[in-house]
């Protein structure tokens, strides 16, 4: 279970609006190396992670995760709180404006809807703790790209703070394929069996 | 920054400690140097959430305990910028 806290984990505090610049960062919800999809990918895999520490890693990491789905939201709702007609017709958020208004809605940058056909669970001890550590690199990539793109100190703040909590998760999650690795019982080929499922 | 602002902050550092020392620990959970570090977090987190909370509503439903109205639904929520 979870339990709600009436705070955002990093303060968010934008005070111009600016719908041009949703359009980018909405990919941080729902887009393929996004807060959602990372948060489901997380707290799916962990169910079949024979390691308690992995297990706590997971738990720990996807419950942060839905704290970033949080901060982007509201990111995203004070960029285009109030804007106004002329800014909607010249942002290039008009495409997203016909069907949600100024709501949020959880989609790629491109318009892709959010889709776990971005995330995996595949239910293998070391193909899930690789897709992990390459799902953390990936938002770090695109936090990089949205500090390309943003020049608004307000939004660059809680942007960073965002792309900073990828390495630590990175680290942790390096961590748990050497806690993994170690665990096996034929260390020469860490590929012969998933830990997992096949009884050894 | 005001008063709500500055205990607002000191309880989101607390608490952010409090996560990515969490997150070490399930990777060292024999460190003891990060569990005691972690125990006097927790104990200073308790206590500032009570104040922030006793003067300014809740941070978890029911904090504050006003017994004539839930403050739960009246007190801003955290995306809603001060007018």
């Amino acid at each position: 279970m979870w339990i709600y806290e009436k705070k955002l984990q990093y303060p968010v505090k934008i005070k111009n609006p600016n719908p041009r610049l949703a359009k980018i960062i909405i990919s941080q919800l729902g887009g393929p190396h996004g807060e959602l999809g990372a948060a489901s990918r997380y707290l799916s895999q962990r169910f079949s992670m024979p390691d308690r520490k992995i297990v706590g890693i997971l738990t720990d990491v996807g419950t942060e995760e839905l704290a970033h789905v949080e901060i982007v939201s509201a990111i995203l709702h004070q960029l285009t709180k109030g804007m106004s007609e002329e800014q909607v017709k010249n942002s290039g958020i008009d495409t997203y404006f016909v069907d949600h208004t100024a709501g949020i809605y959880p989609q790629a940058a491109s318009g892709m809807p959010f889709s776990t056909s971005t995330i995996a669970s595949t239910g293998d001890v070391l193909a899930d703790l690789h897709e992990d550590l390459a799902a953390e690199q990936k938002a770090r990539v695109t936090y990089d790209n949205i500090l390309r793109l943003v020049d608004d100190p307000d939004v660059k703040d809680p942007i960073k703070f965002l792309r900073q909590r990828e390495i630590n998760h990175y680290q942790r999650f390096a961590e748990s394929l050497g806690i993994a690795k170690d665990a096996l019982t034929d260390k020469k080929n860490f590929y012969y069996y998933n830990p997992a499922f096949d009884k050894v | 920054m005001n008063q709500k602002e500055q205990l607002l902050k000191r309880l989101q550092s607390l608490e952010f400690a409090m996560v990515d020392l969490g997150q070490y620990l399930d990777t060292h959970p024999g460190c003891r140097e990060a569990l005691s570090y972690y125990k006097d977090l927790k104990a200073e987190h308790e206590s500032v959430k009570g104040k922030y909370e006793e003067q300014f509503g809740p941070i978890t439903a029911g904090g504050g305990g006003n017994a004539d109205y839930w403050d739960w639904i009246a007190t801003p929520w955290p995306w809603e910028l001060a007018p």
